[in-house]
């Protein structure tokens, strides 16, 4: 128990450190530098950004709002890494390579927030200020429109996606889909499939010449 | 108040209106006492509009007046034609700005929904639906379009490993050799950088299809098969207005939304975000940042086509 | 006046002829007709009913006007030697082949409208009251030279007929320089065509240097062997007195052009195979097949063998003086050239796409029929235009107005120098 603790503590100290060995992202961040700028007010990571909207997130939470349960004495604020049985057991957290739990980003004493490194209260409807913590080369995308979706205009208020309308903070990696229809040739004509698409490449050239080149050595 | 004098042209119009006119009456006339059974069938155009239509001018020749009718002609037969009311809009070009695309290449994951919300959009012939974007699957490590593959199925899950995919539409160039093949100047680049068509100028003889490096511009073989209830009914006289029968068509930007301000149908559709839109000339906008933070890359550059759509990824 | 007699006289003379005149008239209008009423249904349901996509949007009709560009260019090969030359024998038949081009441009002009998605609007090519991107589109140009080529060969032996019609001798001096203008008119034309396709540069197997020279190449070989052929024919069935000297003559230039145009391909083929690249996927599609479909590759090599063929035998000067052999090495030489020019320049130009995708393109029987019907078209636009032409060459057909004694004396005279002419030949030429 005790050395979780450390363990968590540590995090807290050296967050960007750690976290860089495993987000590739971070790692490659312009010229080497791991570069997860911690700002004492989160709020300061938009001071200097175009201004934007995104679309309120707390009405659509199914749960909302969390202190029903969590601050009005129901159930007691619980630190413990363990599997969720009773509540939540839908989510399977698959963000951070295990070095994370629900109050890595949850709020432990309001649960109506979002917290960040430097416990600082974050709203639930402003993820981007806390996935920003780590992920700062995607929120600069994000804030300059390289990253997201601007939605509706491309003039006028900037309203954006929030991180949350398409990543699950839980499982941020999207899962394969099956993609739309395939286009089809004109009415009246059909596509025949062509065997020979796509040619090898280099390196598997490279392999077969050599694997043939060893073959033919022996006896 | 201001004098006009008729330019010879305007007064050639004139002429082959009253023309016109004087033979419609006569043909009507004719055809009314040829079929005296009033007809139960949906209702076509009207002869005389038919007959104006004929003789309308181009695009750029018709005067304000002119491109108003010619506006309420064409309401007028589409509401013959799909018994909807399509409005059919005008929008010019806004002041100041030039139209870019920039799409993500490491974001696309060949999901194609910007083909679905491009033929949603812009009053295709359905089934099988005339597409503008064409979404190529390519090997990792290798940029040879002749290795794309644009009909990966739909049973097995994008992205495949060992794959990625490149969206291609119309690059609206700067230089469009489609532009310079026309032999009727059915098609030309507005103020705003959109190279647009005048459906009703287009006289369908491919020299643009064969002059576009991106294979962009798709053909009416047939005449469109547009269910109604598929109808978008806010259309544009250079934009997704129902075609016709052996004209040429293509991406506009989807003129008819960005000209009010609103992102293009596939911007809207791309679940992944890769697609990023935006007013060239305005230095704050999202396709200047990435024009200026991102390595971008166009297709075909040595063609000196000059395309305004760029593809990069981060 | 005397413009409408000598227009109606010769329509008399053109609406006149035996059972076999007529029958040939009937198989034409026969499949006119068929191309007419396929036409109808083609203008009825778009060009949906031909074999041509979005990958491959030009096909049967466009091949089918390239091959007859040249076709149409080739009657230079006689202007030449008549007009600037005075070489009597080419110009006894020199408005044979004038004939020729003008059929040819004809068939060329309804190649362009079939192939015409809205055919209705063709009003709009025009500089008035259309709209004509001149210069920077090379199809106006194309509109530009071949009505200009029609008309200059109409206009030329229209002027000449008429002057022998009216017993006159026309102004030599104004046919001159009307000979001279359309020697480079012809050369234009196809120069122009072959632009419209090198123009393309998103198209790496149209978009070369060599796609002009070739085409001349081609055209003074297919040109000249199919007027061979209707000389052949014409001189067989007794409709027409060619001279063995034009024929030798032409069969020469096919032989010479035929192996420049060799020249050229071999050129091709070296640039296109020694290194290899993305620019050269259209010609080992169409020489070698690509992606499992190869349907031009029997084409196009047969239409190799049939031209090395034609040159093997015109070469040999025992076997060009043969006029069967020639007529096969004729044959030959317009069919190779019809296959190489056509389906094997102008779909291989499609495929693969600019994408990359390699999607095939066969004729459908309605684009065969309608093409059957502008052939047909064209024709009877040369059998109607012989007609009266011979007559009013050989003295049959002229004025009857005219001074029967000075009509006979000028005939007389005519036939005189023509025998001189003759002679003078034979003497050059002791085994002809």
């Amino acid at each position: 128990m005790k050395g979780r603790l450390f363990l968590l503590m540590l995090l807290m100290l050296f967050p960007s450190l750690l976290w860089a060995l495993e987000s590739s992202e971070i790692r490659n961040d312009g010229d080497g530098v791991v570069a997860a700028k911690q700002y004492d007010d989160p709020k300061e990571a938009v001071a200097r950004v175009p201004a934007f909207v995104t679309d309120l997130r707390t009405d659509k939470l199914v749960y909302y709002p969390c202190e029903n349960c969590h601050t009005k004495g129901l159930i007691a604020p619980n630190e413990k890494v363990r599997e969720l049985t009773d509540m939540h057991a839908e989510i399977q957290l698959q963000h951070g390579g295990g070095r994370f739990w629900c109050t890595t980003c949850h709020d432990l004493t309001d649960r109506n927030y979002l917290v960040s490194l430097k416990k600082q209260r974050i709203s639930l409807n402003d993820p981007y200020l806390l996935c920003g913590q780590c992920h700062s080369a995607r929120q600069k995308d994000y804030f300059m429109g390289a990253h997201g979706r601007r939605k509706a205009n491309w003039k006028g208020e900037k309203r954006l996606t929030n991180c949350t309308e398409c990543h699950n903070p839980h499982a941020p990696k999207t899962p394969p889909r099956i993609p739309r229809t395939k286009p089809v040739a004109r009415m009246g004509l059909s596509i025949v499939p062509t065997e020979e698409l796509g040619g090898e490449k280099v390196w598997e050239k490279y392999e077969e010449a050599k694997t043939s080149h060893s073959e033919s050595k022996k006896p | 108040m201001k004098f006009f004098r008729q330019s010879p042209d305007q007064k050639r119009r004139a002429a082959l209106k009253t023309l016109g006119l004087g033979a419609a009456v006569g043909a009507g006339a004719l055809a009314s006492s040829a079929n005296p059974l009033p007809s139960i069938e949906v209702p076509s155009a009207s002869f005389e509009d038919n007959w104006h239509e004929f003789f309308q001018q181009h695009y750029q020749r018709m005067s304000p007046e002119e491109i108003t009718e010619a506006l309420a002609r064409l309401e007028r037969k589409y509401k013959a034609k799909y018994d909807v009311d399509v409005h059919v809009g005008n929008a010019p070009p806004l002041e100041g700005v030039v139209f870019g695309y920039a799409l993500n290449v490491s974001k696309c994951q060949g999901y194609r929904e910007c083909v679905k919300g491009c033929t949603t959009e812009n009053n295709q012939t359905k089934d099988p639906d005339l597409e503008y974007i064409r979404v190529l699957e390519m090997e990792k490590g290798s940029m040879n379009l002749e290795h794309g593959d644009p009909y990966y199925g739909e049973e097995e899950p994008v992205p495949k490993p060992g794959k990625f995919y490149l969206p291609i539409q119309c690059h609206h160039c700067e230089n469009p050799p489609c532009v310079k093949a026309c032999p009727v100047k059915a098609t030309w680049k507005e103020p705003d950088g959109i190279v647009v068509v005048d459906y009703n100028w287009c006289i369908g003889c491919r020299m643009c299809a064969n002059a576009c490096p991106y294979w962009a511009r798709k053909f009416n073989w047939h005449e469109p098969k547009l269910p109604v209830e598929a109808i978008n009914p806010q259309t544009h006289y250079l934009g997704n207005r129902p075609r016709f029968r052996g004209v040429m068509e293509k991406c506009t930007f989807c003129i008819q939304r960005t000209r009010e301000g609103k992102m293009p149908a596939c911007q809207e559709a791309c679940p992944t975000g890769a697609r990023v839109f935006g007013n060239l000339l305005d230095p704050h906008s999202e396709i200047r940042f990435v024009l200026e933070n991102k390595n971008v890359f166009r297709l075909k550059e040595e063609l000196n086509t000059e395309p305004k759509f760029w593809y990069y990824s981060d | 006046m005397d413009l409408i007699r000598f227009v109606v006289d010769c329509l008399k003379t053109a609406l006149s002829g035996g059972r076999a005149y007529w029958i040939w008239i009937g198989t034409l209008l026969f499949f006119i007709s068929m191309g007419v009423f396929t036409y109808a249904n083609q203008t009825a349901n778009g060009l949906m009913v031909t074999g041509m996509s979005d990958q491959v949007s030009w096909g049967f009709y466009v091949s089918n006007f390239t091959f007859l560009v040249g076709v149409a260019a080739a009657a230079v090969m006689l202007v030449i030697p008549a007009y600037i030359f005075h070489n009597a024998e080419a110009k006894r038949v020199v408005l044979l082949g004038e004939g020729l081009a003008v059929a040819a441009s004809l068939m060329c002009m309804l190649f362009v409208a079939v192939d015409l998605g809205r055919p209705d609007r063709i009003w709009h090519l025009s500089p008035y009251p259309g709209m004509f991107n001149w210069p920077s589109s090379l199809l106006t140009w194309d509109v530009l030279v071949l009505n200009g080529y029609l008309a200059l060969n109409l206009l030329i032996p229209g002027y000449i007929l008429y002057h022998t019609y009216h017993g006159r001798e026309y102004n030599k001096n104004l046919v001159f320089a009307a000979a001279v203008l359309s020697m480079f008119w012809a050369i234009s034309i196809h120069t122009v065509t072959a632009f419209l396709f090198a123009s393309n540069s998103a198209r790496p197997f149209w978009s070369s240097a060599l796609v002009a020279p070739r085409f001349l190449a081609t055209a003074f070989c297919a040109g000249p062997a199919f007027i061979i052929m209707t000389f052949l024919i014409m001189h067989r069935i007794n409709a027409y007195k060619i001279g063995h000297k034009v024929i030798d003559m032409l069969a020469v230039i096919v032989a010479i052009a035929m192996q420049i145009n060799l020249i050229m391909l071999a050129a091709e083929l070296f640039v296109e195979f020694y290194a290899e690249g993305q620019h050269s996927a259209n010609a080992r599609y169409l020489f070698l097949g690509m992606g499992g479909k190869h349907s031009l590759v029997p084409w196009i090599w047969s239409a190799q063998a049939l031209n090395v063929g034609a040159v093997l035998i015109l070469m040999v000067e025992k076997f060009r003086k043969n006029y069967y052999l020639l007529f096969v090495a004729c044959a030959m030489a317009v069919v190779g050239i019809w296959i190489e020019k056509g389906m094997g320049f102008v779909i291989p130009g499609f495929i693969p796409t600019p994408l990359g995708e390699v999607f095939e393109y066969k004729p459908t029987l309605m684009e065969v029929k309608i093409s059957l019907g502008v052939l047909a078209i064209g024709a009877m636009v040369f059998t109607l235009m012989v007609k009266p032409l011979r007559a009013i060459q050989m003295g049959i057909l002229s004025n009857p107005a005219l001074d029967q004694r000075a009509a006979l004396e000028l005939a007389e005279a005519r036939e005189k120098a023509e025998m001189l002419a003759r002679i003078a030949s034979y003497e050059d030429n002791p085994e002809g």
